[in-house]
């Protein structure tokens, strides 16, 4: 019997060390109890990696790997390109010697689908991962990529990364005299993710489980590249209370902050309209990273800037 | 917790190599209940059972007992009140 | 027998240990290898999947994906593109994941230069990696099947270096053994803890905070010792399939030497033809040691090598290098040094720079050097060979 189904416990164990109120585990778990199928996983350094494998603990009842920053996409190319070469050779074993000989001669048994997952925050994807990101993308690999997005280095204090939005208050971009925060936009990864053709991609919020699982599974049963793009408001560093991510993620999307939606074979589906319109202010006044806006008429202009790029966004994905 | 462990530890003969952990999903050892005093009370008359709270805890420390019946793991709790926000009904009041 | 360049015979040892994951990135000169082998993977030779990755640095990661996996990689690389996979070269030999690469030795940049020197190998010796270093096509070929089994005996990764250009673009007499030897020689990879095994699953990578790092840190130097002991057996091993030997250190005509060169890698046969037509014009004791393992250093052997030379007529030994340590003694002089530290007769040892970004040596230039020991017209000072000073 799998040694996992002795102790009993999900996927994700609890015992790891992310702060009270992290969506990540929750994004895990949804995403690894979506797979019917026996699951490897990968992880860039972050957050996510650091909290569930402090030597000699691991929260991981699943097979995992961790080897740097920026390839956790090439490290688990090559787990997968692997896995497809020893099928190939217990098949080969299988009709040429028999049963069970492939297991006899490499000492484990092979399972016969495995679903590769790499997690990644937005660091490891945005920024530094992105190249190791594209290459395993266009060369089509068999695995789902989530990124738990976060917006900042937030293992590291809160640095900013080119997912943090404009006008944050990251310990790098911090308001000031002659600053109001971060002056770019945030990346577009999803424009970047469609571009390499892949047969499936999708933005979704953890407020909404049920949405996350059923992108999830969808994406477990396509063969090919699959990339998921999750928001994950950081308690400790967008300063909010603990419990209320969800209410803020909620929030992200109303305001068409974070829209929902699936790009799949070239079409995209947006998965929700707000039924009305919600001043971006709504979302921004809840955390302290966004303060500073609201005191200042810089900050304002600020403000208003968003809104616009939001509502250009908006305007772009409903065409 | 890993400190205590590593204590234990007598020589660098004694520990699997590359630092490999070969006991899946032993951080349950880590009882991270211990964060926080707060912990969160389930009136029984107004859930519904609907397991929106055993979803949102990030710690998967809100159990669906045999009956139905929602409790927390005060072994892992850590007083984050996700699962405060998550019930529709408002059943649950961290304390 | 077969004709085939330096690139060539890597190719073919690989065809023959048909590794099973194969994440590769062009950089000259050791295209070829890659090329080749891309080759005999589209004619169906093998059972190795390429991946061609989009950086040196994902290469390396893709071998140690697919190695921590269960599988054999095997990959190659060169001068900017070993230096840009430093980082996993690291996280290769802390996860003790025997990998197998095969370096076609370039300069390192600034200034960019595509021809031979040892500054891409050298720059790279404390990242954990067994290091064999070839003379010609021959031992590159014999090479990688020895630094495979080794780095499965002791779970570390090795690099079988060749001059770029030098060695990997020129056309030689290859001597090659069966398929079927050579599957019996390098067995089957059986993987201890398989991240493929979903029934016992693990956990690689795991942060270490101070509380554990040294220990784990001290079986990796432990790994590399047993390396260093289980060296000979295996190249004995090989040595009863192809009739060649394969010491750690390779000595020529040390018997009485007066004066020995050290070098490793192509100049090496230059050096060694050389010696002979010296020792035929001038009777002078002259000897030669060619380093083939590299890493971990042979230091006792080296010593008792020494020892029993200065015994009977060694006075001076000139280092060969191909890199430059900047800031400090050159790489193979440093080792050397340090190596006689503890003799209580000592030979002088004179650090020589030769060849960087690819500038020609010469048996001329191997000969003034042999005339310059014996004529003691040396001193202490760093010399370089070929260099419009």
């Amino acid at each position: 019997m799998p040694e996992k189904e002795i102790n009993n416990s999900p996927e994700l164990t609890p015992g790891h060390r992310t702060c009270a109120g992290c969506p990540a585990p929750v994004i895990v778990r949804a995403v690894l109890e979506s797979s019917d199928d026996p699951v490897v996983v990968a992880a860039a350094t972050g957050c996510l990696e650091v909290t569930t494998t402090i030597y000699p603990q691991t929260s991981w009842n699943v097979p995992f790997i961790h080897s740097a920053f920026e390839n956790a996409a090439a490290t688990i190319a090559g787990v997968e390109t692997a896995f497809q070469v020893l099928k190939n050779k217990k098949e080969k074993i299988k009709l040429e010697q028999g049963e069970g000989v492939f297991e006899k001669q490499f000492g484990f048994d092979l399972a016969n689908k495995i679903n590769f997952i790499v997690f990644g925050g937005d660091g490891g994807t945005y920024d530094i991962g992105l190249q190791s990101l594209s290459g395993a993308l266009e060369r089509g690999h068999n695995f789902l990529y989530v990124c738990y997005d976060n917006q900042g280095y937030m293992n590291t204090g809160g640095q900013r990364s080119s997912a943090s939005p404009k006008g944050a208050d990251t310990s790098t971009t911090p308001p000031g005299k002659f600053s109001t925060g971060k002056t770019q936009f945030r990346k577009n990864l999803m424009e970047i993710v469609a571009a390499h053709d892949i047969p499936y991609a999708a933005q979704a919020s953890p407020h909404n489980l049920a949405d996350l699982r059923s992108k999830a599974k969808k994406a477990f049963s396509i063969r090919g590249p699959k990339f998921i793009n999750v928001l994950s408001p950081c308690p400790t560093v967008w300063k909010f209370p603990p419990g209320q991510s969800s209410e803020i993620a909620k929030l992200a999307v109303q305001t068409r902050f974070w829209p929902i939606y699936e790009i799949e074979n070239h079409r995209l589906k947006l998965n929700w309209e707000p039924p009305e319109f919600t001043p971006v202010e709504e979302f921004l006044k809840t955390q302290k990273r966004f303060s500073h806006l609201f005191k200042t008429d810089q900050g304002k202009k600020e403000i208003q800037k968003i809104q616009q790029k939001i509502d250009l966004e908006w305007e772009k994905l409903k065409q | 917790m890993g400190y205590n462990q590593s204590q234990k530890l007598k020589s660098w003969k004694d520990i699997p190599p590359a630092g490999l952990i070969l006991s899946p999903g032993n951080s349950r050892e880590n009882k991270t209940g211990s964060w926080s005093n707060k912990k969160p009370f389930f009136d029984d008359k107004k859930c519904t059972q609907c397991q929106l709270c055993v979803n949102a805890c990030p710690e998967a420390a809100i159990n669906s007992g045999k009956d139905k019946k929602i409790s927390v793991n005060p072994d892992y709790c850590k007083g984050c009140a996700a699962c405060v926000e998550a019930c529709p009904r408002k059943a649950i009041k961290l304390n | 027998m077969l004709a085939q360049t330096g690139a060539q015979a890597a190719a073919e040892a690989m065809r023959q240990i048909d590794p099973d994951v194969v994440p590769v990135y062009p950089i000259t000169p050791q295209t070829p290898i890659v090329e080749s082998f891309s080759k005999i993977v589209a004619d169906g030779l093998v059972n190795s999947e390429m991946i061609h990755v989009e950086s040196e640095h994902s290469a390396m990661s893709a071998a140690v994906g697919a190695q921590a996996a269960g599988a054999r990689a095997v990959t190659a690389s060169s001068s900017a593109g070993l230096a840009l996979m430093f980082e996993v070269l690291g996280v290769a030999s802390g996860m003790r994941l025997p990998i197998l690469m095969n370096i076609a030795n370039r300069a390192l940049s600034s200034p960019i230069n595509i021809h031979c020197d040892h500054s891409d190998s050298m720059g790279v010796r404390d990242s954990g990696w067994i290091q064999i270093y070839s003379e010609n096509a021959q031992e590159v070929y014999d090479h990688n099947f020895l630094a495979l089994k080794l780095a499965e005996k002791v779970s570390l990764p090795a690099m079988v270096m060749q001059d770029g250009f030098i060695t990997s673009h020129s056309l030689e007499n290859l001597e090659i053994l069966t398929d079927e030897q050579v599957k019996q020689f390098i067995g089957r990879y059986k993987p201890q803890y398989p991240l493929l095994n979903i029934e016992k699953p693990v956990t690689m990578g795991a942060i270490q905070l101070p509380d554990y790092f040294f220990e784990t840190k001290r079986q990796q130097i432990q790994a590399m010792s047993q390396a260093r002991e289980q060296y000979d057996a295996v190249a004995q091993e090989l040595s009863k399939l192809t009739g060649r030997s394969y010491p750690k250190i390779e000595t020529h005509n040390l018997e009485n030497a007066q004066a020995i060169i050290v070098v490793l890698n192509s100049t090496a046969g230059t050096a060694l033809a050389a010696m002979r037509k010296l020792k035929n014009e001038f009777r002078e004791k002259v000897g030669l040691i060619k380093i083939r393992l590299f890493l971990p250093f042979p230091q006792e052997e080296f010593r008792e090598i020494i020892k029993k030379a200065v015994g009977e007529n060694l006075k001076t030994i000139a280092v060969l290098d191909r890199a430059v340590s900047l800031g400090s003694d050159a790489p193979i002089a440093k080792e050397i040094k340090n190596a006689l530290f503890d003799l209580s007769n000592k030979p002088q040892v004179y650090s020589y720079i030769f060849g960087l970004g690819g500038r020609e040596i010469f048996e001329k230039d191997i000969k003034k050097v042999y005339l310059d020991l014996i004529s003691k017209k040396t001193d202490h000072q760093v010399k370089y060979i070929g260099l419009r000073q």
